[in-house]
């Protein structure tokens, strides 16, 4: 089996695993005054910073979340709602989908929502966002740090810069860059959304980080706990997952050069097959990622073979059904329904080497091949 | 012996992707398939959008919560399980036709229809693409190969009373070749206990009934949601001898046989015995009328290869649930056929398929026309 998809998750890691089996054993609620209630918070308490000194942000600033959709949408509804109708956001058609749905909501809330566009490598344009934020004027703009499924790299320092000096925030979710890129990139916008599970931690915990200073209406009721800003006993294991893979990958990271891995499957394959194009690939991009379109062959075919050898990747986002949809951020970039069909992500991590992604590229080649001359007998017995 | 293998199976190891409904046929074709050591690789398509379509436990045909029944028998049998979005596809090779067969006043076959051009072409293709050997159903069918004549034929069912290969007659020889119908020689008592034997929970689903993409509402609603009001206009309820007897509320509410909606007075009951599109008119008369011995037929599809010369005394079944009846057929031009039954045949209806047997073995058929005026 070979796993090529660290993108969508990644296992759990040693670290992660000893915190959680510590914080099954504390099950008081870090909630009570008493010894129980205080042996859980410690641990909970002890986890945040661990999320913090990997990402170099202050403690009090991060609210734990049920993951990164969680987070993303509190940033935006919360500041929907802390600012009231009339709130204006500037957003871009490659976000997550947990941007992307809530937009309906803030709309629906009295919010006006503006894009900005980009390319067709999915890169967008410092002058043009300029342009928009000095016109549109809005309170909040929510750029990612890095996409899911193109690996591209949002200029995020300069964005930053530029929120800054028009007085509005900025909300980046930094779910792909958590791990793949330094930290000072994306950790000083005003809001940032971050996800255990791409860090080899447990599914179903992530963070808000919310500056000081920053102030929005909290999405959950029901308790004071992470400073009224998330209401809910806390999920105690999860959290300390992610405390303990966070300092796992701290005392790690940058052990595994996954950009040599990646660069190396792309070269193989693009001197291999002709028909095949890397979205992205002139842009910066996170290490690990490389979305490939193969002219000519459905993603969900290609899927299908390769799941059924053992390797593992994947392409578009799935519907409710489990079919995959065209994806929605090739889509913004301006690939048409079909084209858009044809592309796959492949994304590196832990358990990846030369060798493994060396057949990951010969069997894509093969089937790619296979598919090919099949289609061509197809066409010439028309 | 005989030179004719029934229902063929190939040698154990073969790599079979089987279609996946959610029903209990399909899932027991995968089960039987999956059990006697063949590769197996289920699949569900996804044809229109499901989205306001979870709530019932047992919905018919490709509803979402069939999907996951498909999904959770796979995980059951433990094969490999995709979902393949082929929307575009249905929509405009079988929704689009049905809707504007119904408006050229005729009544289409959806299945017929879906099976020629989603599941035994996209999704054959589609599993051709991926490395498969066979593509399996849950039809009631079987595919026999015939040694003498070096052919794979398509016959019916061995359950009389399920037998569904009158869905099937637009396939080509070289399509049978690759297409496997693991149930069709159970019968359906059979395929529940072997769903139970199997731990499958649609061992008790019930079978579908309807079209997949109109269930829950009538055809005439879903063509109205389908159209703009204007083009489904009233018009003139006539005679045989063409006159007016009242209006009718647009053709798409009507069929060849229909005794229902048609509020007219009269001593005898009144039956649909005709669309006619151009003009809008519905021709009502008495149900002797509706007893008809000839039809003309085009769009031929035949199986094997077939010589109208040689063989032209054949069975004919000029709708699902009709039985099949001697004929005698005779070329009327190079694109079609004019069928003439012994007996007279109820309702022969224009959009329907005429499929054509011998014995078991169904040589091909075509789609209704008109009737012709012997």
């Amino acid at each position: 089996m070979i796993y090529a998809d660290y993108n969508a998750t990644t296992p759990l890691g040693e670290k992660a695993k000893d915190w959680m089996a510590q914080a099954l054993e504390l099950w008081g609620n870090p909630s009570s005054s008493h010894r129980y209630g205080r042996k859980a918070s410690e641990l909970l308490n002890k986890s945040r910073e661990s999320v913090a000194e990997l990402l170099g942000v202050n403690p009090n600033d991060i609210v734990f979340t049920s993951g990164g959709s969680e987070a993303n949408t509190l940033a935006l509804m919360g500041l929907a709602l802390e600012v009231g109708p009339g709130f204006r956001l500037l957003t871009s058609l490659v976000e997550h989908s947990s941007i992307r749905d809530t937009l309906p909501l803030i709309e629906k809330l009295g919010g006006i929502v503006q894009h900005v566009a980009v390319n067709s490598e999915g890169q967008l344009s410092l002058v043009a966002l300029q342009k928009q934020i000095e016109t549109f004027k809005p309170h909040l703009v929510s750029l990612m740090t890095a996409n899911n499924e193109t690996g591209v790299i949002f200029p995020i320092p300069q964005i930053l810069q530029l929120c800054e000096s028009h007085g509005c925030l900025l909300h980046t979710d930094a779910v792909q860059g958590l791990g793949k890129l330094d930290p000072t990139f994306y950790r000083n916008a005003h809001l940032v959304s971050i996800s255990a599970h791409k860090i080899y931690g447990p599914k179903g915990v992530g963070a808000l980080i919310i500056k000081k200073g920053v102030s929005l209406v909290a999405t959950h009721y029901g308790g004071a706990q992470e400073i009224k800003r998330r209401g809910g006993t806390e999920n105690v294991v999860g959290i300390a997952g992610f405390g303990g893979a966070a300092r796992e990958w701290q005392e790690t990271h940058g052990s595994q050069d996954l950009k040599k891995i990646r660069d190396y499957f792309e070269t193989f394959i693009g001197k291999s097959l002709d028909g095949v194009s890397i979205q992205g690939e002139k842009e910066p991009r996170i290490p690990n990622t490389s979305n490939f379109r193969f002219q000519g062959i459905a993603s969900e075919v290609l899927l299908g073979a390769l799941d059924l050898e053992g390797i593992f990747i994947s392409a578009g986002s799935a519907c409710s059904s489990g079919s995959i949809s065209p994806s929605h951020v090739l889509l913004g970039m301006g690939f048409s329904e079909s084209e858009a069909k044809e592309c796959v992500r492949f994304s590196w991590g832990q358990m990846s080497g030369l060798n493994t992604v060396e057949e990951v590229a010969e069997k894509v080649i093969a089937h790619v091949t296979r598919i090919r001359a099949r289609n061509s007998l197809k066409a010439l017995s028309k | 012996m005989s030179s004719v293998v029934e229902n063929k199976l190939p040698a154990k190891g073969a790599k079979v992707v089987v279609a996946m409904s959610g029903g209990v046929d399909s899932s027991v074709a995968a089960g039987w398939l999956a059990k006697n050591g063949y590769h197996v690789i289920g699949i569900s398509l996804q044809l229109h959008d499901m989205a306001e379509k979870i709530d019932n436990e047992f919905g018919t045909c490709c509803s979402l919560s069939d999907i996951n029944d498909a999904r959770r028998v796979a995980e059951v049998l433990d094969i490999p399980f995709y979902v393949n979005n082929m929307e575009t596809a249905f929509n405009e090779a079988v929704i689009d036709d049905f809707v504007q067969e119904y408006l050229n006043g005729r009544t289409p076959n959806p299945c017929v229809r879906c099976n020629e051009k989603v599941k035994f072409k996209k999704l054959m293709d589609w599993a051709l693409d991926l490395g498969a050997d066979f593509l399996a159903t849950g039809h009631y069918a079987t595919v026999h190969w015939n040694n003498n004549l070096s052919r794979h034929e398509l016959h019916k069912g061995e359950d009389d009373g399920k037998d569904q290969s009158y869905f099937l007659f637009t396939l080509k020889e070289t399509e049978l070749a690759k297409t496997l119908f693991p149930v069709g020689s159970f019968p359906k008592p059979m395929v529940r206990s072997l769903a139970h034997e199997y731990g499958l929970r649609v061992a008790n689903k019930p079978d579908s009934q309807e079209i997949c993409f109109v269930q829950g509402k009538s055809y005439r609603e879903f063509i109205e949601e389908k159209v703009p009001a204007e083009v489904l206009r009233p018009g003139n309820f006539v005679s045989v001898d063409r006159k007016i007897l009242g209006q009718h509320g647009g053709l798409h509410q009507y069929t060849v046989g229909q005794r229902k909606g048609i509020h007219l007075n009269s001593l005898v009951p009144l039956y649909v015995l005709g669309l006619d599109a151009k003009n809008n008119e519905v021709m009502v008369g008495s149900e002797t009328a509706l007893f008809r011995k000839s039809a003309i037929v085009k769009h031929l599809s035949w199986i094997n290869e077939f010589d109208l010369s040689t063989s032209s005394k054949v069975l004919a079944k000029i709708r699902y649930r009709s039985k099949e009846s001697p004929v005698e057929i005779s070329a009327v031009d190079s694109t079609s056929i004019e069928v003439k039954f012994e007996i007279p045949q109820r309702a022969i209806t224009p959009g329907q398929a005429m499929v054509f047997y011998d014995g078991s073995r169904v040589l091909g058929g075509g789609w209704i026309e008109s009737l012709s005026v012997h």
